[in-house]
């Protein structure tokens, strides 16, 4: 990671710890959501920007987090704390299913399988009412009770994110990590050098999975409220966007995005339902001008100065442009 | 060290490779010519795994790997380039390095002391933190050549090692690959640039339409009828 990457986190890092000082209870809950989002952004694109899956299932899995917990600690009694590991438990094992039967996909394909999946999860949450509560959601117990300060719950939010995120960090930048980056480039390429790429694909999707859930399940407590809503498209798309604005494949993209596209929505979403408009827009703007979206545009300058090639063919301006 | 004996692959109706044996011994250099299209690219995707053969078996160090996957070859020490490259684009030079490396298990100061010395080598030690797509074509193939030598490969097959070279990097690679082979590494080389491969193969085999039509001393390779016929007709 770049030293101007790490300054921005420490930085965001810092602001994060003292906000409660002096912010009100909106705020708080608002970055408590973002807090939420980032962690489901960023082990999206682990899955999908560092190892090549690009799938769609990854709010139905959080959402399994989600309704895991609450419903293990509603009938068993036992405190979210532990039950939050135990749904997250629950959205990995369905990560290694889909992760394996997916094994051989690609692109399209991949997309579609996990599209269906996620479908499939929405309905039957929707329609099922005897243990889910269909459409109109399963209430559970609050993380720390009866308590209706936010501050508990907004700690123990940018613990989670930072404990996700510095995870995420140590796996990327680590062997593991490069080797998942190897196959994403190439998987034929990849088992040529010795990779062994099955159990590499289904290890990054269980673990991604897992995060999913962990903050899924966080999320239920926070609210005090699962519902389908967590597994519709729109909110597939709201995170992919938050990833890919952010900067795919980029440590610091999907924090950025996460943290920056929420901000943005809530604040939009005074004059209606706006949000998902804009960030249709970003993600063309994005797309077209930095395919690495905001990190990428972190990135660019020094990648420029420093390539040797580049700059031997004169083509600096090229690349800036 | 290789052996591979009646070797046939088919593509619906294409005989790609049609009973093809050949033997390797340890720190050859076999060069392999032979038209476009006679299955040499074929040949060579069946010994390292990535295609299973219909018909026949592969043999190495003794050991029968016919239906091995192609990842459990490479760690046995069978490396190998791709004709149309393929790099890991995204990641560094250096990083492309490592990949296979890290799979074998290595201590990280053997495995960097091992890519220092090979970028030495093919003089791309400068390149070390650019992105492989950054490269030129020549500096790309050179650095799938060593990349494929992180695996502490055995037996190499280079699948047209140097096409799209800069003439004056032609010279680079082959002192490159003589250093290694006298440090014990065998080579298996499919090659079109006929004076290139004369100077590095110590025997050479032809191919023509999925079956090997000779195999033996340059010369008398290159120079028999049948092969100058295979190549023109
Ligand atoms: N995956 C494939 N599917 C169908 N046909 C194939 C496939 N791969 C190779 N072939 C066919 O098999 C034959 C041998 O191809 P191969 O690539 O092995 O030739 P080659 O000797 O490497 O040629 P070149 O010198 O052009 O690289 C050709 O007729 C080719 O069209
Ligand atoms: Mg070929």
């Amino acid at each position: 990671m770049e030293q101007l990457e790490k300054r921005i986190l420490l930085a965001l890092f810092l602001i994060a710890l003292i906000l409660p000082l002096f912010m009100d209870d909106y705020v708080l809950h608002i970055i408590i959501l973002s807090c939420f989002f980032i962690m489901v952004a960023s082990s999206w694109n682990l899955l999908a920007g560092y190892s090549g899956q690009v799938s769609f299932a990854h709010m139905a899995l959080c959402a399994i987090g989600a309704y895991s917990s609450g419903l293990i600690s509603t009938h068993l009694n036992l405190h979210p704390f532990l039950t939050i590991i135990i749904g997250a438990l629950a959205a990995s094992f369905l990560g290694l299913i889909i992760g394996v039967l997916t094994l051989r996909m690609k692109g399209s394909y991949l997309a579609l399988t996990t599209i269906a999946f996620s479908e499939i999860i929405r309905l039957v949450l929707n329609l099922e009412y005897k243990v889910t509560n269909g459409s109109v959601g399963l209430s559970v117990p609050g993380l720390f009770g009866d308590v209706s300060s936010k501050i508990p719950y907004y700690y123990t939010a940018l613990g989670l994110v930072c404990l996700v995120v510095f995870s995420i960090y140590k796996l990327v930048y680590s062997n593991f990590g490069l080797t998942v980056r190897s196959i994403r480039e190439d998987e034929t390429a990849a088992a040529a050098m010795g990779v062994k790429v099955v159990k590499h694909k289904v290890i990054v999707f269980v673990i991604s999975s897992f995060m999913a859930g962990i903050a899924g399940g966080f999320l239920a407590h926070y609210n005090m409220l699962v519902s389908p809503e967590l597994t519709t498209i729109t909110q597939m798309g709201m995170v992919i966007a938050m990833a890919v604005i952010g900067g795919l494949g980029t440590f610091i993209g999907p924090i950025i995005g996460g943290l920056s596209l929420e901000l943005i929505s809530e604040y939009v979403k005074e004059f209606g339902n706006y949000h998902l408009m804009i960030y249709g827009l970003l993600l063309i703007l994005v797309l077209r001008f930095s395919p690495r979206g905001i990190a990428g545009l972190l990135k660019k300058k020094s990648r420029v100065q420093n390539n040797p090639i580049i700059k031997s063919k004169g083509l600096e301006n090229e690349v800036q442009k | 060290m290789l052996k591979v004996e009646g070797l046939t692959k088919h593509f619906g109706g294409t005989k790609a490779l049609n009973g093809v044996s050949l033997e390797v011994e340890k720190q050859e250099i076999v060069g392999i010519i032979g038209p476009n299209g006679s299955g040499k690219s074929t040949l060579l995707h069946n010994i390292t795994g990535l295609y299973l053969p219909d018909k026949g078996n592969i043999w190495f160090e003794g050991t029968d790997i016919t239906n091995l996957p192609i990842d459990k070859r490479a760690r046995l020490g069978i490396g190998r380039t791709f004709q149309n490259l393929r790099l890991f684009k995204l990641l560094t030079v250096w990083e492309n390095l490592l990949v296979p490396a890290i799979q074998l298990k290595k201590p990280k100061k053997e495995m960097e002391e091992q890519a220092a010395e090979l970028l030495e080598l093919v003089k791309l030690s400068h390149l070390k933190n650019e992105q492989a797509q950054n490269l030129s074509i020549g500096q790309q193939r050179l650095l799938e050549f060593i990349r494929a030598m992180m695996l502490d490969s055995k037996i190499v097959f280079l699948d047209e090692p140097t096409a799209g070279f800069h003439p004056n990097m032609i010279q680079t690679f082959i002192d490159t690959l003589q250093e290694l082979n006298r440090r014990g590494k065998t080579f298996v080389i499919i090659e079109h640039n006929i004076p290139a491969i004369m100077e590095i193969s110590t025997r050479l085999v032809a191919i023509a339409a999925g079956e090997v039509l000779m195999s033996g001393d340059p010369h008398s390779v290159h120079s028999n009828p049948e092969v100058v016929e295979a190549y023109l007709g």
